[in-house]
């Protein structure tokens, strides 16, 4: 170091208090989203614990669990990392400490607003994307404020270079902004209520293009980068390789965003980008399984470290999770293994693989290795986390295999035909009722995970606890970037570039923007998705209205609305689900799961006094059922002043309502409820039925798969 | 003209080979380079460099300790 360079040394400090506050969050939430893992795992095993409550069904809280795990305690810990390693990587303090707590309190409070809305039945009806308008563009906000504030800290860098996991923080704000306001582009009705703009088709493709990059750009792509900071200082060996890393980035971020119709195979999806779906992500296994052998391999040498410290147990598990998870992610994207594992329990086990094993263990391991950092001292209890450790791993264990047990039962039952070519288990809750203990033993896995998850909570008070009590803020000093060695980038394009973080974040753009191109472009531009089909009516607003209700409930979280063009689904529920069918559902509502039978042509397959009577206990109509009952559907009052403005919306959107049906939306809505009213009545129902909130849900079953029986659709 | 090939292409299930094939092209040519780019000799150096970052102890990185 040359006698000028000392001279202009500069002294900074790092803002460790907000990794403390995100990481005390990321705590907290943790706690939440298992809790209600739990609970809602103990609902599927027993239906009673639905508790007859509207705010506690699992359609409403299934949503809010997700969106807890996903963005409460992922997002946070993903936050806490970030804060703690860019800094410490870049050799300079975040640009503003105003916009961290503006990032931090923003964030906790749309948590907040997840909280309170979803168990409301506020909801979009978009698995992932849930949180309603308002919330959707805090998000953004939010987002954004993360975004520059992360951006201008790049700026004020000492560092010249970036190293690895700044590139994947970087595909990550990036991508998450590009995808969060692509998918949630909605019309809003009232201040909660809105409509996306896209429909049918469409909407599946930008839903899935966003919520499988939901998965990659959110719950992988930050952990990597977190992975590649906290792991070499964890396992104090450099990573293994930097060059594959290189490999690593810009294969990931290239090929993940093609991978979204994965989720959409042997649906109503174009065959074209199906299949483009497939193929990259059977590649994604090369790109993952890259980074995986990286991050272990970091570890030559300090294996035997492994055996005692619970900090490098929880980085080897997550990694060989995350090794698992994206193994079976390709193998499910096959379309012959989708064929069976699609809507069944095996996904939810290969979803929770990845979420416990590799995230949860992932932010374990963090803050295993943070917390004793943070506030100065040493960990409570090593052999604690070691307890804690080796009971998570046991509940995840369970948790995986029970659900592949669940899920490969269930997908051979549905296909089971005998020699006469009928189905064996024709009627759906055989299927159902089949899989309820394996349901127990998930619950049991959850609930050690969630026994393991109390020890690192009581280990991490212990030690705040045993910390000691002023803390003195301590500086640091390094080099500005202009005196940091500019002779080191000469003649190295791509370590200029790693030093031009505008033109770096323009080529991630670039690389996560070829897939969305490829695959969005020609959906938007060909009529042939959102054809106008002569004699197919939109809903009338009852039925509109009776379909915002079903998506409230959630019924789309077990209840799928897409016959798959196979022999043993069209045998079961009628002919295969056709685009068309679709055009006018704003939110889609093709689901994800069968927990209970699909419902794309349920309408007229039973009579009016059936759902009546499903709807108030399932059990009556359906022994075996574990579908909760929905007594306040027979309480709540519709709402017949706000059909006139959903119609006027969709119009609004292109949907063929003429200037006097969205004009006389609710006298129509009213007539239409009155005539099922009087039919119910007279076999028995409420007298005051007409008015109550289960006549439009009754109008909307009735009326789903009804344009192909009537030969509207061809 | 774009937007009608594109059109074309979502429209007719033909297509499906040959956009599949586009894309694996587009990302096999994207790849190879990439992998020629880093796997130069002369970056060795740079690269033990670089991997050691996280580890770089001293006031400069690591002020918790």
């Amino acid at each position: 170091m040359s006698e000028t360079s000392v001279a202009r040394k500069e002294t900074y400090s790092y803002d460790d208090d907000i990794v403390k506050m995100f990481l005390i969050a990321t705590l907290v939430f943790g706690a939440v989203a298992l809790l209600l893992g739990v609970f809602i795992a103990l609902q599927l095993a027993n239906w009673k614990l639905n508790l007859g409550l509207q705010w506690t069904t699992f359609g409403r809280l299934r949503p809010l669990h997700t969106n807890a795990a996903i963005f409460a305690f992922a997002g946070n810990g993903i936050f806490a990392g970030i804060y703690y390693s860019s800094q410490r990587l870049l050799r300079t303090r975040m640009y503003s400490d105003l916009l961290s707590r503006i990032h931090f309190w923003g964030w906790q409070a749309i948590i907040a607003a997840a909280a309170i809305t979803l168990p409301l039945g506020l909801t979009v009806g978009k698995e992932y994307a849930e949180l309603e308008w308002p919330i959707a563009w805090v998000i953004n906000i939010v987002w954004v404020i993360f975004g520059f504030n992360f951006f201008k800290t790049l700026q004020i860098r000492r560092e010249r270079h970036m190293y690895v996991a700044i590139w994947f923080y970087i595909g990550t704000i990036v991508t998450v902004a590009l995808l969060h306001v692509l998918n949630t582009i909605q019309i809003p009705v009232s201040f909660w209520k809105s409509y996306p703009v896209y429909s049918g088709v469409q909407d599946a493709l930008v839903q899935w293009w966003y919520g499988h990059n939901a998965v990659a750009f959110v719950l992988t792509t930050p952990f990597l980068g977190l992975m590649y900071y906290f792991l070499p200082k964890a396992a104090d060996k450099p990573v293994y390789s930097y060059r594959l890393s290189i490999v690593h980035f810009w294969s990931l971020v290239f090929i993940y965003i093609w991978a979204g119709p994965h989720h959409l195979l042997y649906t109503a999806l174009p065959d074209w980008a199906q299949t483009l779906g497939m193929v990259f992500s059977v590649m994604l296994i090369a790109p993952s399984w890259g980074g995986m052998i990286n991050g272990l391999l970091t570890l030559r040498g300090a294996w035997d470290r492994v055996r005692q410290e619970p900090v490098l147990k929880f980085f080897v598990a997550g990694l060989t999770f995350y090794g698992m998870a994206t193994f079976e992610g390709p193998l499910l994207s096959i379309k012959s293994v989708s064929a069976l594992g699609h809507y069944t329990d095996w996904i939810i086990g290969h979803v929770h693989g990845g979420a416990l094993g590799w995230n949860g263990f992932l932010i374990f391991a963090m803050t295993y290795w943070l917390v004793p950092k943070l506030w100065k001292t040493e960990l409570f209890s090593v052999r604690m986390a070691n307890a804690h450790f080796w009971i998570g791993f046991l509940g995840t264990v369970l948790y995986m295999v029970s659900m592949w047990v669940a899920g490969i039962t269930q997908g051979l039952m549905w296909r089971a035909v005998d020699a006469s070519g009928r189905l064996v288990y024709p009627d759906f809750v055989e299927t159902v009722i089949k899989i309820v203990p394996l349901y127990w033993v998930r619950a049991l896995g959850g609930t050690l995970y969630l026994f393991g998850f109390v020890l690192l909570l009581i280990n991490v008070v212990k030690t705040v606890r045993s910390a000691p009590k002023s803390e003195k803020r301590e500086t640091v000093s390094g080099l500005g970037l202009a005196d940091s060695k500019p002779e080191v980038y000469a003649g190295k394009p791509h370590r200029m570039l790693e030093g031009l973080p505008g033109v770096f974040t323009v080529l991630s753009l670039v690389a996560v923007l070829v897939g969305t191109f490829f695959e969005l472009a020609p959906t938007f531009l060909s009529g042939e998705f959102a054809p106008t089909v002569v004699g197919l009516k939109p809903y009338t607003g009852l039925q509109l209205h009776g379909r915002d209700i079903y998506v409230r409930e959630g019924c789309y979280t077990c209840h799928s609305q897409m016959i798959r063009p196979l022999v043993w689904e069209t045998k079961r529920y009628g002919d295969y689900s056709r685009a068309e069918e679709s055009i006018y559902d704003r939110p889609f509502q093709w689901g994800s799961k069968r927990t209970g039978p699909d419902l794309a042509r349920v309408g007229s397959k039973y009579p009016d006094l059936w759902h009546y009577r499903h709807m108030m206990d399932p059990r009556e109509v359906a022994p075996g059922s574990i579908m909760p009952a929905y007594p306040w559907l027979f309480k709540g009052k519709t709402d017949f002043e706000i059909i006139s403005k959903k119609l006027s919306v969709m119009k609004s959107l292109g949907v063929p309502y003429s200037d006097a049906d969205v004009e006389n939306a609710e006298a129509d809505a009213r007539r239409e409820a009155q005539a099922i009213a009087d039919k119910l009545i007279s076999e028995g129902a409420d007298p005051k039925t007409a008015e109550k909130e289960i006549i439009p849900l009754i109008s909307y079953l009735q009326r789903l798969g009804q344009d192909y029986k009537k030969g509207a659709i061809k | 003209m774009m937007s009608r090939t594109l059109s074309q292409i979502a429209a007719q299930q033909s297509f499906m080979l040959w956009t599949t094939c586009a894309a694996l092209v587009i990302f096999g040519l994207f790849f190879a380079a990439m992998v020629f780019w880093v796997s130069r000799k002369e970056r060795a150096p740079l690269y033990e460099h670089m991997s050691l970052m996280p580890l770089a102890t001293g006031s400069d990185h690591e002020s918790s300790k």
